[in-house]
């Protein structure tokens, strides 16, 4: 367990998800911060949930079935004449 | 982020909302098939963790627009309209859900991890409804990649996302399709799911570090194998 910055390794893994999320204090975000430049452990894992989430970002989405689509539109139409 | 720079997107997002309410009121067709397409895939991957498989799912999500339609006119603005359709889908899920346990016969009780409701993995193994022939007719609408290759890689690595989403428990399922397969912000998931920021944050992180772990087992494979 390495400490820079007065933040153990653990201690950032858990404020990561913050971290990326911009959601820290000032003074946690720059000690965070500090504590990546020099633990290559915590750089490592920090990049690669970064990866994971911009391939997770990446992945097409779903597209509605051509029949449900249709339904609804029916279901809007029939409110309409209702 | 501050809240100094977040209200012009607030701004924006309310009055966009505010246009897109009022072109419902009005049955405008337009407006409906742009927030159909918009929501389908949170509101189908969220209703599956609930319902646990794809016909299920698709059958909340029907549901759901239809109560949106015969609601729109009660809709107060309390909310966004995003999170109102979605509070919506949570609640029909969970209902849903519900009902269908309370239909399992005994005989089916115990035979699987979740007392005999099958899980999309199980359903899509045994080739039950919402199965594997169901889904891979979805999957051939996935690919907004450009070659057939692209397409391919892309199907084969949503079917290993899944898989490891699948193992995950309902809540850490629920917020990391929503914030990482879905976009959404911290704020919007909060709302619709009804968690503190602080606990959001605890299960999108252990669900990150689980489907990561899986990923990479997976994009280290060798292809011959």
């Amino acid at each position: 367990m390495t400490t820079y910055a007065s933040l153990t390794c653990d201690d950032v893994m858990k404020r990561l998800t913050e971290y990326l999320d911009e959601a820290l204090p000032p003074g946690t975000r720059k000690r965070l911060e500090q504590h990546l430049a020099g633990c290559a452990g915590c750089s490592l894992d920090l990049n690669e949930i970064r990866t994971t989430v911009s391939r997770l970002r990446a992945l097409p989405g779903e597209k509605m079935p051509i029949g449900m689509k249709e339904n609804l539109l029916r279901a809007l139409h029939n409110r309409q004449s209702a | 982020m501050t809240q100094q720079s977040n209200a012009p997107v607030r701004f924006q997002a309310a009055r966009e909302d505010q246009l897109l309410v009022q072109a419902l009121r009005e049955q405008d067709e337009n407006a409906f098939s742009l927030v159909l397409d918009r929501h389908y895939s949170a509101m189908l991957g969220l209703a599956m963790v609930h319902v646990g498989s794809r016909a299920r799912a698709e059958e909340v999500v029907q549901e759901t627009w239809l109560a949106v339609l015969s609601g729109i006119h009660r809709f107060e603005g309390r909310s966004s309209l995003k999170t109102w359709i979605f509070r919506i889908l949570v609640n029909r899920a969970k209902s849903y859900a519900r009902r269908e346990s309370r239909m399992i016969p005994f005989s089916s009780i115990g035979d699987g991890p979740k007392g005999g409701m099958a899980t999309l993995a199980e359903n899509s193994a045994a080739g039950g409804d919402g199965g594997w022939e169901g889904d891979l007719q979805h999957q051939t609408v996935w690919g907004s990649a450009d070659s057939p290759e692209d397409r391919l890689l892309s199907t084969e690595l949503r079917l290993h996302v899944d898989k490891a989403i699948e193992q995950l428990p309902a809540k850490q399922r629920e917020v990391i399709i929503l914030r990482d397969l879905e976009g959404w912000s911290p704020e919007e998931v909060c709302n619709v799911l009804g968690l503190s920021e602080t606990n959001h944050r605890v299960l999108l992180h252990r669900a990150r570090t689980k489907v990561r772990a899986t990923l990479e087992q997976y994009l280290a494979e060798p292809e011959d194998v």
